[in-house]
């Protein structure tokens, strides 16, 4: 449940991430703005994985 | 980071302001004139244009739009202390009933704040890009009293510029100082009398064509298969039509238009003084010269065609003898690169940056579609939004990571592949 948890915050933080994204570079069609949004969550799901692996190992 | 060219104008309003022409001139730190028409002065200072039933912002920033001769960067409008505003808006107004006939709707049209510095503001220092002069204009002769107020025309500049010298209330002096890259510069300080600026020794001609270096100039170019890509060009456009022109007297004469917009909008790339590498060509594709399929192909037709001046019965040649299987392959190649089919029946006038790269998949590529042109000023207005794009975002054209270049490329990635993306997933 924790892990889950974490992973929406993550995802979360990636929408808020794609929002700004989509702010900057301006799609000109709705699948560009999606697209952003899935590359922007999934990065800070990535992210947010590799933090938590290397705070487990110290 | 770009540069802004900057230019001083000065233009004086005197009692001739409802005479022929507007009253106002444009003066270039050498001293010659351009006199702006009413409705030049309309399309430059008028916040919002006005066309037919339509009415949007005018957000035209290119005074090369408004004439050819005057420098393609931003102009502010200074305008002296108890100088009358009022007069200037009715001049734009004037020349927004000349070019639209809506008198109702042109008395809504006010004058672009953003282009308006009333005295008191620091005035930049000033270089006249005069590599858009395409004649000598005469040099300016001071009007004989000019009662009315004065304005001065200045560019704005997002440079940085060095801070002016107190200058005397009541005279105008320019000085000329050290430029960067050998081009004309001066700078100006405000004052009263229009005259007394014009008493500063105009600078030879042939020291005005250096071109500074960050400039992207759309030109024009017909050329044949074989001829093209241009590779060295900054970039490479070409206008597309979808089909050759028919014997239907309506269809020919949009043919017509667009060649002659083509002609009056762009400049010549041959007579150019800028070098290719800072060019961005328009191409009209052209028939190579085949004697056993085309045996009536006109002698030296390129040659023709390449000329800075249009001649009578150039654009005729032109539209004749438009090579539309380029055109049909550009429109393929456009379409390959975006992932989708050209809306539209076009014409489209296509780019692609840098020119080496027309054709492949990873290049942007720039697309107006010309579909709603029907009128010569359909035409000629396209075509100047077409090189107002070009040239003022000249960082699209240039490689590497500049941030509005990547912000292009980023956004066509995320259009291509995000539709594909939305199309297989809603099937």
């Amino acid at each position: 449940m924790g892990n889950i948890a974490k992973l929406s915050v993550s995802a979360a933080v990636g929408i808020l991430l794609g929002i700004a994204a989509i702010l900057w570079i301006e799609p000109e069609t709705a699948g560009g703005s999606a697209l952003l949004i899935v590359i922007c969550m999934a990065l800070t799901i990535v992210v947010g994985a590799i933090i938590k692996a290397l705070r487990g190992r110290s | 980071m770009r540069k802004l060219v900057s230019v001083l104008i000065l233009a004086t309003m005197g009692s001739s302001a409802l005479a022929q022409d507007s009253g106002v001139a444009v003066v270039g730190v050498e001293g010659y004139e351009i006199p702006l028409s009413p409705v030049a002065l309309y399309r430059a200072l008028g916040d919002r244009i006005v066309s037919g039933q339509d009415v949007i912002g005018n957000n035209r920033s290119n005074w090369s739009q408004v004439d050819s001769a005057l420098p393609s960067s931003r102009i502010g409008v200074g305008i002296a202390t108890g100088s009358d505003e009022a007069t200037l808006l009715d001049i734009v107004r004037w020349g927004c009933r000349e070019a639209s006939g809506e008198s109702r709707a042109c008395m809504k049209v006010g004058l672009r704040q953003d282009r308006l510095i009333r005295e008191g503001a620091e005035y930049a220092g000033v270089r006249f890009d005069a590599t858009r002069v395409s004649q000598p204009v005469p040099a300016y002769t001071p009007p004989p009293a000019p009662p009315a107020p004065t304005y001065t025309m200045t560019t704005i500049d997002t440079q940085p510029l060095a801070p002016l010298s107190p200058a005397p209330e009541t005279a105008r002096v320019m000085e000329s100082v050290a430029s960067v890259a050998s081009v004309v510069s001066a700078r100006a300080e405000v004052v009263a009398s229009p005259s007394a600026a014009m008493m500063v020794e105009p600078a030879p001609m042939e020291a005005m064509v250096e071109v500074d270096s960050d400039f992207v100039f759309a030109t024009r170019l017909f050329a044949a298969r074989g001829n093209y890509p241009p590779k060295d060009y900054a970039a490479y456009g070409l206008v597309a039509f979808r089909s050759q022109a028919t014997a239907d007297e309506a269809d020919r004469q949009r043919h017509m238009h667009i060649c002659e917009a083509f002609f009056a909008t762009l400049t010549d790339s041959g007579s150019s003084d800028a070098p290719v590498t800072k060019q961005m060509v328009t191409v009209w594709p052209i028939l190579a010269e085949n004697p056993s399929r085309l045996p009536d192909y006109p002698e030296n037709l390129l040659e023709r065609l390449n000329t800075p001046v249009r001649e009578e019965g150039m654009c005729d040649l032109a539209v004749t003898y438009y090579d539309l299987f380029m055109a049909k392959v550009a429109i393929k190649q456009v379409e390959a690169a975006q992932g989708a089919a050209l809306p539209g029946a076009g014409p489209y006038l296509l780019a692609w940056s840098p020119g080496a790269k027309k054709g492949q998949r990873d290049a942007v590529v720039l697309v107006a579609d010309l579909e709603n042109v029907q009128s010569a000023a359909d035409a000629r207005e396209a075509f100047g939004i077409w090189r107002e794009h070009i040239e003022r975002d000249a960082t699209l054209w240039e490689d590497g990571f500049t941030e509005p270049g990547l912000k292009v490329k980023l956004r066509k990635l995320l259009d291509r592949y995000g539709d594909q993306l939305m199309k297989f997933v809603t099937g």
